[in-house]
């Protein structure tokens, strides 16, 4: 059996061989080219995430942190949620809010109290989802300190190199995604964002004890976030001044 | 679940709103603004101390009717005298576009 290609070659008198020869080594360095180029930038991701796992947590507070898939399913993936609730259009915002709250009403006798700030920041994770991914769901837990919330979307993933954007507190005119940071940020104990090509993860644990301290700091007159960082730049984990909200 | 009640018509509004304002309900206010009909508007108040709830969407549907009426001559301006959505409000730094 003869190659179709060493027929062409012997049909056109042996000229083509140089040409296949010299395209083939064309293609292989353009393939090489595209691997080395798909392993940089895979490198660059892998620095990124690296970069952004130490930094976040410093510039927040410990308030977010970066995890990848593995820690968040070795995490978290024989915990049994107490409610799982589709997400998938506008109307889920508030259907997700009322569930939760109906839900936690019968479990926390000061619930009346933290359900504002629970609810605003839940509904913040919840919209992302409607705004920009495909759906998701959100999954409920109780841990001791408070209601841990896991809000899960279908999407692609997030832009790593975008991920400042979400410190940036304050409305902005083109995106609100700071915004919704800023008020999650400030109505959770800790936020852990997990992300991949197959969506993103949000996880927000409350603490239902410190919530209920600041509001009576702040019924006295205080900053109850003012003193808490405080308090952590005093224990030495670097925060204090360079908090990045009110 | 938001309640709009048009307490004022045009062109001083006075809009007080009830329950909460998100990606969800904004729909509601959204139709009672544009049967008022923006043109007509010269200020534009919302009472926010009936809510509940109040979101970044939320926000961002009210600073969108402000960026309107601005070009209008127009103003909005945000009455409430809740502490929990006072505290969103200066979260966020709206006071500092929207005042009482």
């Amino acid at each position: 059996m003869t190659l179709p290609g060493f027929d062409l070659i012997s049909a056109t008198g042996g000229w083509a061989f140089p040409i296949f020869a010299v395209l083939g080594c064309y293609f292989c360095y353009r393939l090489g080219r595209r691997v080395q180029k798909a392993k940089t930038e895979q490198a660059k991701d892998q620095e990124l995430f690296a970069a952004y796992q130490e930094v976040i947590p410093l510039v927040t507070c410990g308030t977010l942190r970066l995890i990848s898939p593995e820690e968040y399913q070795n995490a978290y993936s024989k915990d049994k949620p107490l409610l799982v609730i589709d997400i998938k259009q506008k109307d889920d915002v508030r259907l997700v809010r009322q569930t939760v709250d109906q839900f936690f009403s019968g479990v926390f006798t000061t619930w009346s109290e933290v359900r504002g700030g629970i609810l605003t920041a839940l509904s913040e994770a919840v919209t992302n989802v409607v705004k920009h991914t495909p759906g998701g769901r959100l999954l409920v837990y109780l841990d001791p300190a408070g209601p841990r919330f896991h809000v899960e979307d279908y999407g692609s993933g997030m832009d790593l190199a975008k991920l400042p954007a979400m410190f940036v507190s304050g409305y902005s005119e083109k995106s609100t995604l700071g915004a919704g940071f800023t008020i999650m940020m400030r109505y959770v104990e800790q936020i852990e964002i997990c992300t991949s090509e197959a969506g993103v993860s949000l996880v927000l644990r409350t603490n239902v004890g410190q919530m209920l301290s600041r509001k009576r700091t702040r019924r006295e007159g205080g900053d109850f976030h003012a003193l808490s960082c405080r308090a952590a730049a005093e224990a030495g984990n670097g925060c204090g001044q360079n908090h990045l909200w009110q | 679940m938001l309640r709009v009640k048009v307490i004022k018509g045009v062109p001083e509004v006075v809009i007080a709103l009830e329950g909460s304002l998100d990606m969800g309900t904004g729909e509601a206010l959204q139709r009672a603004v544009d049967e008022l009909n923006l043109n007509r508007i010269h200020s534009l108040t919302f009472s926010l101390s009936g809510l509940e709830i109040i979101d970044s969407t939320g926000i961002g549907q009210l600073i969108g009717y402000h960026r309107a009426l601005s070009q209008r001559n127009g103003r909005v301006y945000l009455e409430n005298d809740n502490a929990e959505i006072e505290e969103i409000l200066g979260l966020i730094g709206v006071r500092e576009i929207l005042r009482s």
